[in-house]
């Protein structure tokens, strides 16, 4: 016996060195694997991608805490593309994630593109039917969530966007910015600003934020002018001369001989350098852009202001939206239709009280789709950073004019061939007479028309699509 | 005493290669067979599937987004290949001089960005190519004027992805042609030399012939690699999407985006059949090619 | 003066030899002294100075604008820790798992004698050709039906006796392992496992070693199986973990770039370490390849 354990021990060591201490590693690391174990969740596990939400649900979140020892909620963050994909992972694996998850528009709606028994969520307007709160949300906020009359997910937010304009630059230089009623007024009044400010041959100073990397700006701008991408249901009407126009409007003032749009990468710290610069004179804003104004680029409290956007055409709506979050509840749980109800509860009073309005507003600027709470006074406070400004007012004046969005799974596609139409027409513009609209327009339409087609294939190509099922 | 050889059980070849047999037999043959019923599948997620026959593949043919991705592929692995092969090669042959001091930490230093895997240089990358506020346009701004806004991250992709990867993989491939350039024989060249043949003379003559075969497996491998890029642009548009007019996407990014993003695994087994078929047929070329040589 | 002026020559002609390496040193390290500092820089600073911050502190650096911030908020905030413990665990069993089968593969097609053994070698070589992205899908699905989504299991068995490593080692047998010795030992009787592990492994020392580094490496830095087959973010290896950093709306560039040269640091100390079984691993495929 101690023989042979001997023996072990001397043909371990004969092994090579380098192998040995792998092993060991291999097997240390292995134990404290093991040993930290699988943490049991219990109770109810609510997920979301932003931190300044959850910071508004603490206090009511304890409070049910406090009545449903039960079914005891816990809060967590989960950065934005790991939600996605842990998301998208459980609902194709059919394996639990969490019991309520707060997840943004975007490629997320992919979680509906495969037929109803395949979607991860479960379809709550049965719920605000039953309970009587359908009525109560204001109409643009629901329609990205609802897909063939089954709703996936209770709304969070209407983000209604405004102009944010470098106020102390814009005075200084005489500039009225309340008298610009038409982007076309607001690019030609902006234009002699931007020059190039150190001599080093290149311009520093541009009218318009414009990311030309990531489509939300140019999606923003057409739904503001009307436009509709793909609708709900799929049908791709993104070669409209209304898109046409929007496109051919921002690749004149995109173009390189003129360039008055600056292509940031937005929302991001990188993004706030040019604002606090002064590197751009004025940019779209969100409801909820303005906490992250406040954590990335607190310098500018005092110099920028809201107004509402200009119109495409005179009398034209004065606002769009950008973004958006729902609150689903999947099929699949760890606690089953035990703790279905539960979730439900949970999901409507947070979402349908007057303290989540009010908190979510201090903590983030984002203004409640819950039409009753829109006279609350917390939002004619006047806030300092904007120089003196309501801002929850104004927001909250646009936000029965936020145009209506598809739910479609393919809206994320569209967007993409949409931003692709605009670098090309970007080039051609480059390559031509940005002044010409007209040939402009007739490019945009041309290459509007191909996007659409590569879109329409890709809803084509659905087995799934009711309708198509074989 | 009677030296008579033991024999060797007939299991025991079998043990030692069990682990093999099984491995492949599951995780590489029967997905490998799986992978071809997909292909007549389109499905969301592993849970629901349609048969739809050969559509996929038609699909892929007037896919106007495969096509960009092959594209795009095709150019990145061209001239990324073709630029880091020159480059490693003059980078081993400075390398390799005989009264070089401080070889191991110019070895050191050049080789270094290979033991960073594209997970980290797509995510670094995603920083330093930013306009403005990225490290590379205000590096080369201050030195030589560049245009501080120069769009990396979209529409110049394809420069920015080279880029990378040169930075990633030269210091790489030069170890190999370091290695290969032992082989080369001195006595040779000095003989070369003391006949009066220049150093281009005794590269093209001696030095080239001897690290050829090294020289065609390693561009083999690379373009291999190259062909199924996908952390690098995937991570470096910080997973949004694939750049202005799809001008990141490569082939196996679109198959991991159809597979996993969209859960249609049928559509991502085309993909990656059609990926095989490139890939298999240019290792048969070198094959033919190579022919003859020792490698 | 002709020999002079040839040594003039070759004197010019070896110092553009070492500038044009200096040049070359300094392109590839740039971007490590950039995430080297970028780690340490706060927020307000990351995009304002492209290196050190500019200030009138020692070689007008301000000093007292770096911080460890970002490093200590990748522990607390995020579960950076924990992340190192699944990169640790998942590249080193990894590792010596695949190692020890590849090497027992190589081994029984490099010095035995057995019925298949040719098609056995047939199907290393063609499974070499085999591109990895093919497999996902169906791999993903496979897992799926065998209940291994999820876990480790899922990404430590099909990494079991790779074909590449299994070629490598009978290669490495065939030259190092020789004949006589093996028939010398089973005389004195020694049993096949034990003859495998006391006599085989260590004579193939120099393959093991490089072996193990590049499938660690390998292991350290894949992203994509992780990233499809966990879900649970307390599994994530450090690769999915840093990725999911990314994010459209708020970029945490620090935390992002602290986290980053965390998980490069082992591989540069391994590296440091164990220079010469790194260079020879990584070419042991071309060269003897």
């Amino acid at each position: 016996m101690r023989r042979s354990l001997l023996n072990a021990i001397s043909s371990l060591l004969s092994l090579p060195v380098s192998l040995l201490a792998l092993l060991a590693l291999a097997l240390l690391s292995s134990v404290l694997v093991l040993m930290r174990g699988g943490k049991k969740q219990e109770g109810l596990l609510f997920w979301s991608f932003a931190r300044e939400h959850l910071r508004a649900y603490v206090s009511q979140t304890e409070k049910w805490n406090r009545a449903h020892p039960d079914y005891q909620v816990t809060l967590a963050y989960i950065s934005e593309q790991a939600l996605t994909d842990r998301m998208m992972g459980s609902f194709f694996a059919g394996t639990p994630s969490a019991d309520m998850i707060e997840m943004n528009q975007g490629p997320n709606v992919n979680a509906w593109r495969g037929p109803d028994e395949a979607t991860g969520y479960r379809d709550l307007a049965p719920l605000l039917r039953r309970d009587g709160l359908l009525d109560k949300i204001n109409p643009p906020s629901i329609s990205p969530w609802t897909r063939q009359g089954r709703i996936y997910g209770l709304p969070h937010d209407v983000h209604p966007v405004l102009l944010c304009y470098r106020a102390d630059i814009l005075e200084a230089a005489g500039i009225d910015m309340e008298s610009l009623d038409t982007w076309d007024e607001f690019f030609d009044a902006l234009a002699p600003l931007c020059v190039d400010l150190d001599g080093d041959g290149y311009r520093d100073r541009y009218a318009l934020e414009l990311s030309e990397t990531m489509h939300y700006m140019v999606v923003m701008l057409v739904d503001q002018a009307g436009g509709v991408l793909v609708d709900d249901e799929d049908n791709v009407l993104m070669d409209s001369p209304v898109v046409a126009d929007v496109l051919a409007r921002l690749a004149r003032r995109a173009a390189a001989r003129d360039k008055l749009t600056a292509d940031i990468p937005v929302f991001t710290a990188a993004a706030a350098q040019p604002l606090l610069k002064g590197q751009v004179l004025a940019w779209l804003c969100p409801d909820w852009r303005v906490a992250n104004m406040y954590d990335t680029a607190p310098g500018l409290a005092g110099k920028v202001k809201l107004m509402p956007l200009p119109a495409w055409e005179e009398g034209g709506r004065r606002t769009s939206v950008l973004g958006g979050t729902m609150l689903g509840l999947p099929k699949v749980t760890r606690g089953g239709n035990e703790t279905a109800e539960a979730s439900w509860q949970f999901a409507k009073d947070l979402y349908f009280s007057k303290e989540t309005a009010e908190l979510l507003f201090r903590e983030s600027g984002i203004v409640t789709p819950i039409r009753d709470y829109w006279k609350l006074p917390v939002f004619d406070e006047p806030s300092d950073y904007f120089c003196g400004q309501p801002f929850g007012r104004m927001f909250i004046e646009q936000a029965p004019d936020v145009p209506m969005r598809s739910s479609s799974p393919y809206l994320q596609q569209a967007s993409e061939e949409l931003l692709s139409s605009f670098t090309r027409l970007v080039s051609y513009a480059n390559a031509n007479d940005p002044d010409e609209l007209p040939a402009l327009r007739m490019e945009a339409q041309r290459l509007l028309a191909l996007a659409a087609k590569k879109v329409r294939l890709m809803v084509d190509r659905s087995a799934f699509r009711e309708g198509s099922l074989r | 005493m009677s030296r008579r050889r033991r024999a060797v059980a007939p299991w025991v070849p079998y043990f030692f290669i069990a682990p093999f047999l099984l491995s492949f037999a599951l995780f590489t043959l029967y997905p490998l067979i799986q992978s071809v019923i997909l292909t007549t599948r389109q499905s969301f997620g592993p849970g629901y599937d349609h048969y739809v026959g050969l559509a996929n593949f038609s699909n892929i043919l007037s896919d106007a987004k495969f096509w960009v991705a092959l594209k795009n592929t095709l150019t990145f692995a061209i001239i990324s290949v073709g630029i880091q092969m020159p480059l490693s090669l003059g980078l081993a042959l400075l390398m390799n001089q005989p009264w070089l001091r401080g070889r191991s930490l110019f070895r050191l230093a050049i080789f270094s960005p290979a033991l960073v895997g594209s997970v980290f240089v797509g995510i670094m990358s995603a920083i330093v190519f930013q306009k403005r506020t990225g490290m590379l346009n205000q590096v080369l701004h201050s030195l030589f004027n560049f245009d501080p806004d120069f769009p990396w991250l979209s529409t110049h992709l394809m420069p920015a992805m080279i880029i990378a990867s040169l930075w990633m993989w030269t210091g790489f491939n030069m170890i190999y042609f370091l290695a290969a350039l032992q082989n080369v024989d001195r006595e040779l060249v000095e003989a070369a030399s003391i006949d009066g043949a220049g150093p281009v003379q005794r590269f093209l003559h001696i030095t080239l012939p001897t690290i050829r075969p090294v020289a065609g497996f390693v561009t083999l491998i690379c373009m291999i690699a190259s062909l199924q890029i996908f952390e690098l642009p995937y991570l470096m548009l910080a997973r949004l999407n694939s750049g202005p007019e799809d001008r990141g996407l490569t082939v196996v990014m679109y198959l991991y985006q159809t597979g996993f993003n969209i859960g249609d695994l049928g559509y991502a087994s085309a993909i990656g059949w059609i990926l095989a078929i490139l890939l298999i047929s240019l290792s048969i070329l070198y094959r033919r090619l190579s022919r003859g040589e020792a490698v | 003066m002709k020999p002079r002026s040839k040594s003039l020559t070759l004197n010019l002609a070896k110092a553009l030899n070492y500038a044009l390496l200096l040049l070359a040193c300094l392109v590839t390290l740039t971007p490590f002294y950039w995430l080297l500092v970028a780690a340490f820089k706060k927020s307000e600073d990351f995009f304002a100075h492209t290196f050190l911050p500019k200030g009138d502190g020692f070689l007008g650096v301000a000093w007292y604008k770096l911080t460890l911030d970002n490093f200590s908020r990748i522990f607390t905030e995020l579960d950076f820790a924990n992340n190192i413990l699944n990169s640790v665990f998942l590249a080193s069993s990894t590792a010596v798992i695949s190692t020890i089968t590849a090497a027992m593969g190589g081994y029984a097609l490099a010095k035995y004698e057995f019925r298949g053994r040719d098609f056995i070698m047939g199907i290393v070589l063609a499974a070499l050709i085999i591109p990895a992205p093919l497999l996902l899908a169906p791999g993903y699905q496979l897992l799926y039906h065998l209940h291994l989504l999820d876990s480790y299991g899922g990404l430590l068995l099909p990494a079991v006796a790779p074909a590449f490593g299994v070629f490598l080692f009978r290669q490495a047998m065939l030259n190092s392992v020789p004949q006589s010795l093996l028939d010398s030992a089973r005389i004195d009787g020694c049993g096949e496992l034990h003859c495998f592990w006391v006599i085989v492994l260590p004579l193939v020392r120099p393959m093991v070693g490089a072996y193990l580094l590049i499938t660690f490496l390998g292991s350290w830095n894949n992203f994509i199986q992780p990233q499809i087959i966990l879900q649970d973010a307390d599994k994530f290896p450090l690769s999915v973990a840093l990725a999911s950093l990314q994010t459209a709306y708020r970029a945490e560039y620090g935390m992002i770039t602290a986290g980053t040269l965390v998980s490069i640091a082992p591989l540069a100390a391994l590296f440091l370490l164990l220079q010469k079984e790194f260079i020879s691993g990584l070419t042991s495929g071309a060269v003897k390849g």
